[in-house]
């Protein structure tokens, strides 16, 4: 049998992890990613990072010019696709032409939500590279830049604003911080965080209007007017269906596809912010971080390779909040019925939440101590049974919880 | 090369004797969670137990001096708690970032003891990243 072409629809995390994984394995085809941006797959946490800080290109690019020759991996820019042709077996440009595949990964990912009317010169939108450079260029000192949503991108946007010496104002509906993601003991640490670096929080307000204009934006809720001279827009994303929806894969919110990755159209499989993935633990559920996105892509490229794996893992994400490192695990799981530890102090940016239910764990969020959540990983993945105690007593070395399983009958 | 003793705990070696090697730990000791920090001369070394190959490298990350035996092992690369950055167990290279690990030899025993070469194979090498703790290296 001749060797299979793969074919990524998409040029983001998923398409360099596929890339990358395939060879590991031993995938020897072709394999061919396809973007529509003019640059290959890169680094999209750095866009509200050290992109937006300092502009530069360190560890940005995620599949340099060198590997892909090296690793017979071509890569498409500017190249919009269609839609996929299951019949014929090939992925078809917005171009007319064609790209003969045997395998599809579909990861289009999505784009920023956005609010009916709030557009132009003055207002931001950060999903590309692009749009970080352009907002990169608008923030100086002096400056006054309103974030709407403060979230994990607005957040993060902020505090890049900060630095830049403009003042920040951030509006958001939820009295605090992070509260929906991490619950509210994290949320309220961050949220003073981010009060004590002087950044103005306008909380649990709702927006009434905004008036986007030449020079600036107002920003109008039931306090009163607010004008800034740039607006960023964090509200999230919608996934990009729209290839998906062109090539006949059955769409919910995103892509569906399986366990492993498999959408309704055989050989065709989606991954990402696209992917409305029926996981393991948690059921049919799409998420917007990467380390989910990579590790859904190394699932199906291993399978893809010989090797069928699910990307079964207790979900992983982290943000940088200034220099202080937060990290959450299996939060998509979490009910309002778990019962939760604190570890350490999380005001004092130096510990962890746990999230307990019926003896163990199902998740946990530290601030500054990603070292509890590799303990908690494990001690997840191991089903071993632990006590609120024990995680709440830091003479308690988690790491020796591991050694602690229940004897049971074989 | 002498046979290393595979019974004693670490013996007294001569740090700068490229033959010796360092009784660190049993293989069992690393079956269940693939990794464990030990101690080689004075240098914290971290053991991975990756597709049934035990790999040494520095234990201490490169950014900002964490623990990487009390990180993440994932397809084959070690993820650092601090700030997620990923190393090459087998390169000690730093995936999106300059710099690199110091990487050790390693031998196991028929009788299942690990053993660490007490030079490194390849050397350590600071990162220039901004946010290193001590950008200029050791």
């Amino acid at each position: 049998m001749s060797e299979q072409t793969l074919v990524v629809v998409g040029a983001g995390h998923v398409a360099a992890t596929t890339a990358r994984a395939l060879r590991r394995r031993g995938f020897a085809g072709p394999v061919v990613v396809v973007g529509d941006e003019p640059v290959g797959p890169y680094q999209r946490p750095h866009l509200s990072k050290e992109r937006l800080t300092s502009g530069g290109e360190d560890g940005l690019w995620l599949l340099p010019a060198g590997w892909c020759e090296a690793n017979e991996v071509t890569l498409r820019t500017s190249s919009p696709v269609d839609r996929i042709d299951a019949g014929t077996g090939s992925v078809l440009l917005a171009d007319g032409s064609a790209i003969a595949a045997d395998v599809v990964v579909v990861a289009t990912g999505g784009r920023p939500r956005r609010l009916p009317g709030v557009e132009g010169e003055r207002v931001h939108h950060i999903r590309t590279l692009a749009d970080s450079d352009r907002l990169r260029e608008r923030l100086a000192a002096g400056r006054r830049i309103g974030v709407l949503g403060g979230g994990f991108l607005g957040s993060e946007i902020a505090a890049a604003a900060l630095g830049a010496g403009a003042e920040v104002v951030v509006f958001d509906r939820d009295p605090v911080l992070f509260a929906r993601a991490m619950g509210p003991d994290i949320g309220a640490a961050l949220t003073g965080l981010h009060q004590r670096r002087g950044i103005d929080l306008r909380l649990g307000r709702a927006i009434t209007e905004i008036r986007p204009g030449a020079h600036g934006v107002t920003v109008v809720t039931p306090d009163g007017s607010e004008n800034v001279d740039e607006l960023v827009v964090c509200l999230g994303i919608e996934p990009s269906t729209e290839v998906a929806v062109r090539s006949g894969l059955v769409v919910g919110n995103g892509v569906q596809v399986d366990a492993h990755g498999r959408t309704s159209v055989p050989n065709v499989f989606a991954a990402g912010d696209v992917a409305a993935h029926d996981h393991p633990l948690y059921g049919r559920v799409r998420v917007e971080h990467v380390d989910v996105a990579q590790r859904q892509a190394a699932a199906i490229a291993a399978t893809v390779a010989g090797r069928p794996s699910v990307a079964g893992d207790a979900h992983w994400f982290w943000t940088d909040q200034y220099h202080v490192n937060v990290q959450g695990l299996g939060l998509t799981g979490r009910l309002p019925s778990d019962w939760v530890v604190i570890r350490g102090s999380l005001v004092e940016l130096d510990g962890t939440a746990f999230w307990l239910r019926d003896g163990r764990l199902v998740g946990g969020a530290s601030i500054g101590r990603g070292e509890d959540l590799s303990v908690a990983r494990e001690l997840m993945d191991l089903d071993i049974p632990v006590s609120a105690e024990q995680l709440a007593d830091e003479t308690v070395e988690l790491e020796d919880l591991l050694e602690q399983e229940e004897v049971t009958v074989r | 090369m002498s046979e290393p003793t595979a019974t004693s705990p670490a013996p007294l070696v001569d740090q700068q004797d490229p033959n010796a090697w360092v009784h660190v730990a049993q293989m069992k000791d690393l079956a269940r969670r693939k990794r464990k920090q030990v101690v080689v001369g004075s240098c914290p070394v971290a053991l991975f137990l990756v597709d049934d190959e035990v790999l040494a490298v520095d234990d201490t990350c490169i950014h900002q001096e964490r623990s990487l035996a009390k990180g993440t092992l994932l397809n084959g690369q070690v993820i650092c708690p601090g700030h997620q950055w990923k190393f090459d167990p087998r390169t000690g290279e730093a995936e999106d970032q300059d710099g690199r690990l110091a990487t050790y030899a390693v031998q196991v025993t028929e009788e299942g003891a690990v053993l660490v070469a007490s030079q490194p194979v390849t050397p350590r090498e600071a990162t220039t990243s901004d946010s290193a703790t001590d950008a200029a290296g050791r």
